[in-house]
C-alpha cells in the first residue's frame, strides 16, 4: 500500500461514505479496481467462482484480505457504525473455536501480503501483533478473550476492509452464526444471525434463475477445501459512495436517489463491486466468507476505455426479466452517458484494464 | 434497490395431525383450543409416554378440555410459568418427540423461540395458526418489535416512520422483519388496508 496517497486525516465523524460523501478515488486506486465484467453481457449463468489465489487481472487481487488507500476511512466508518449499532457485529456461542482460527487466518494472511504495514507472530499460544497504519499492537494469548479489548473476531475485523460473515456447517447446510457486517447492501446481519443458507437467501427465492445459483453455490460452497479459498466478483449499481446500504440503515439511505440528475449521473451513480471470497478453516470447520467492497464512479469507470465501453453495453444489454435488474436507477442516463466512449469495437475477453496509464477526465 | 415482501422464511402452517414419536407435546393459547381439543379428539398412534399438554391461558376456558382429561395437563395464566414448565418439559424429552402448537401468530413465535433454544429440530415442531393472521414484527431499524401487527403497513412509533412488514422470518428474533417504505409510496394506503 502506498501511504502517501492514503488519507492524512480522518474526519470525525466520518464524512467519506456518509454525510458529505467525500469518497474519491486516485489514478492508482481506479486502476486496481476489480471491475466485475468479463464480457459485454451480464447474465446470471454459474455462479462464477474461481480460485482466491492472488493473481488476477488488478492490484486488488494480489493479496487474501486487501488493504488500499481508502482503509483509515474504512476502519473509522465501521467504528462509527458500530458505536451507533452494536448488532453489526455477533458472534453465537458454539463459534468460539472458529472465532480464534478466523482472527489468527486473517492476522496471518495480512501480514503477509501487506509486511510493511502489519505484522503477526505467534509461538505456541503467545501472539504479537502489530498495526503500524493505526499506530496500534497488541500481546494476547491465542483462545483467551480477556487478552484481547474486545472478543477475538471483532478486534481483527475493526482493523480490515470488507465485511465478514462466519458460517458453521453442520446438519447437511451452513449456516450464519458469527460476523462482523457494517456495510451491507439492503440486508440485515442482525436479521439473519444463526438462520442456514436457504433462509438466509429467503428472499431471493422468488426468481427462479437466482435459485437455482443459490443451490448450486451451497452445494459448492460446502466442498470447499482449506488448501484452495474461492472467490467470486460480483456488483451492484448504487446511487453515491455509501458504504452503509444496510436495511437497518434504510431510512437515510433511501433518500440517496434524490437530486441525481442526468448531468450527475457520471459523479453520483458508482458501479460498487463486491469482491466475495470464501475460506475453509480446517480446525473448526467453519467459513470465512468475506464481503469487500469497491467503489467506482461512471467517471471513474470512463478514464479505462475498455471499461467504459463495456459498461455501457452491460447496462445497455441487461435482460430486463433478472428481478434484481429490474428497477435499476437512472439506467437510460448511464447508457446515454456511457454510450460517447463506445464506438462498437471489439474489447479484449477478462476485465483487466488494458492499460496502466489513465484518460484525462471527461 | 426494491426491498420486496416475498421470502421463503415465512413460516408453513397446516392442520395439526398426530405422527409417529415416542413423547407427543401438546400447547396452545386461548385461540388455538378449538384445534388442540380436536386434535385430542382423534386417536393417538404412537408414543411410549402420556401425551403432555400445555395451555397458555385461563382455567375457565380449558374447561372442555379438562373435561377431555388427557393424560397431563397444566394451564398457565401467564407467559413466564408456561415457558418454564414448557421448556422443563422439553429439556427431559426424548430424541424422538413432537411439539404441536397451536394459536396466534405470536403465541407460535414465542413457542418456536422456545423450542429453538431447547435444541428441537425444525421438522418436530407442526404448527396450526388459530385465530387473526396477526404478527409480531420487528423494526429492523430501531429493533422494537411490535405484536398484534394486523396489516402489511404500520408506523414505528419510536422511528417515526412507515414500515411494510415483510413475510422475512427469524425464528431467533422470533418476529417478522419491518422496513421503512419511501415516504411518498404510492401503496401507502393500500398497504395499511392489507390484512395479513
Amino acid at each position: 500500500m502506498n501511504l502517501a496517497i492514503a488519507p492524512q486525516t480522518v474526519d470525525l465523524p466520518p464524512n467519506v461514505f456518509r454525510g458529505d460523501m467525500t469518497f474519491r478515488n486516485s489514478d492508482a486506486a481506479i486502476l486496481r479496481f476489480p471491475f466485475p465484467f468479463n464480457s459485454d453481457r451480464f447474465e446470471m449463468r454459474g455462479v462464477g467462482i474461481e480460485p482466491q489465489d492472488r493473481r488476477g487481472p488488478t492490484a486488488a487481487y494480489r493479496s487474501l484480505f486487501d488493504i488500499d488507500e481508502h482503509y483509515l476511512d474504512e476502519v473509522a466508518e465501521r467504528a462509527f457504525v458500530l458505536d451507533h449499532d452494536l448488532s453489526r457485529y455477533a458472534m453465537l456461542p458454539h463459534m468460539q473455536q472458529a472465532q480464534w482460527e478466523a482472527t489468527d487466518y486473517i492476522m496471518r494472511a495480512m501480514a503477509q501480503d501487506f509486511p510493511e504495514s502489519f505484522s503477526y507472530r505467534r509461538e505456541g499460544s503467545n501472539c504479537r501483533w502489530e498495526n503500524r497504519l493505526l499506530e496500534q499492537h497488541q500481546e494476547f494469548v491465542f483462545g483467551r478473550d480477556e487478552t484481547l479489548p474486545c472478543a477475538a473476531f471483532e478486534y481483527i475485523t475493526r482493523q480490515t476492509q470488507g465485511d465478514f460473515v462466519l458460517m458453521d456447517q453442520r446438519q447437511g447446510t451452513l449456516w450464519v452464526d458469527g460476523g462482523m457486517v457494517t456495510a451491507s447492501y439492503g440486508w440485515s446481519f442482525d436479521f439473519i444471525l444463526g438462520m442456514n443458507w436457504h433462509d438466509w437467501h429467503g428472499t431471493l427465492i422468488g426468481a427462479a434463475a437466482e435459485s437455482r445459483v443459490i443451490d448450486q453455490a451451497l452445494r459448492m460452497t460446502m466442498m470447499l477445501a482449506a488448501e484452495t479459498p474461492q472467490r467470486r466478483v460480483t456488483w451492484v449499481h448504487s446511487a453515491r459512495p455509501r458504504l452503509d446500504k444496510s436495511l437497518e440503515n434504510k431510512i437515510v439511505w433511501q433518500h440517496d436517489i434524490e437530486g441525481i440528475t442526468a448531468d450527475s449521473v457520471p459523479d453520483d451513480i458508482f458501479v460498487r463491486s463486491e469482491f466475495q471470497q470464501l475460506y475453509r478453516l480446517p480446525s473448526s470447520n467453519a467459513i470465512i466468507f468475506g464481503l469487500r467492497n469497491y467503489l467506482l464512479s461512471l467517471r471513474d469507470v470512463s478514464r479505462v476505455p475498455k471499461w467504459a465501453a463495456r459498461l455501457h453495453r452491460v447496462l445497455r444489454d441487461l435482460d430486463p426479466g433478472l428481478a434484481r435488474f429490474s428497477n435499476i436507477h437512472f439506467r437510460q442516463e448511464c447508457v446515454d452517458w456511457l454510450e460517447r466512449f463506445d464506438d462498437g469495437r471489439s474489447l479484449s475477453p477478462g476485465a483487466g484494464p488494458d492499460t496502466d496509464r489513465l484518460e484525462p477526465h471527461p | 434497490m426494491t426491498i420486496g415482501i416475498e421470502s421463503s422464511t415465512k413460516p408453513a402452517y397446516g392442520k395439526l395431525a398426530w405422527k409417529p414419536a415416542q413423547r407427543h407435546i401438546v400447547v396452545s393459547d386461548e385461540a388455538g383450543l378449538v384445534a388442540i381439543e380436536r386434535l385430542l379428539a382423534t386417536a393417538c398412534p404412537t408414543g411410549a409416554d402420556p401425551i403432555r399438554v400445555y395451555i397458555l391461558g385461563r382455567e375457565h376456558r380449558t374447561g372442555s378440555l379438562l373435561r377431555a382429561a388427557p393424560a397431563s395437563l397444566e394451564v398457565h395464566a401467564q407467559e413466564p410459568g408456561f415457558s418454564a414448565a414448557l421448556s422443563a418439559c422439553m429439556d427431559t424429552a426424548p430424541a424422538a418427540s413432537r411439539l404441536y402448537v397451536a394459536g396466534s401468530e405470536p403465541f407460535l413465535s414465542l413457542v418456536r423461540r422456545l423450542a429453538r433454544d431447547r435444541g428441537f429440530a425444525a421438522d418436530a415442531m407442526l404448527a396450526e395458526l388459530a385465530g387473526s393472521g396477526a404478527r409480531r414484527a420487528q423494526c429492523v431499524h430501531c429493533k422494537t418489535v411490535y405484536d398484534d401487527i394486523a396489516r402489511r403497513a404500520f408506523d414505528c412509533t419510536r422511528c417515526q416512520v412507515t414500515l411494510i412488514v415483510r413475510d422475512h422470518y427469524s425464528r431467533r428474533i422470533g418476529a417478522y422483519q419491518a422496513v421503512v417504505l419511501y415516504p411518498s409510496d404510492p401503496n401507502i394506503p393500500a398497504l395499511r388496508q392489507e390484512l395479513l
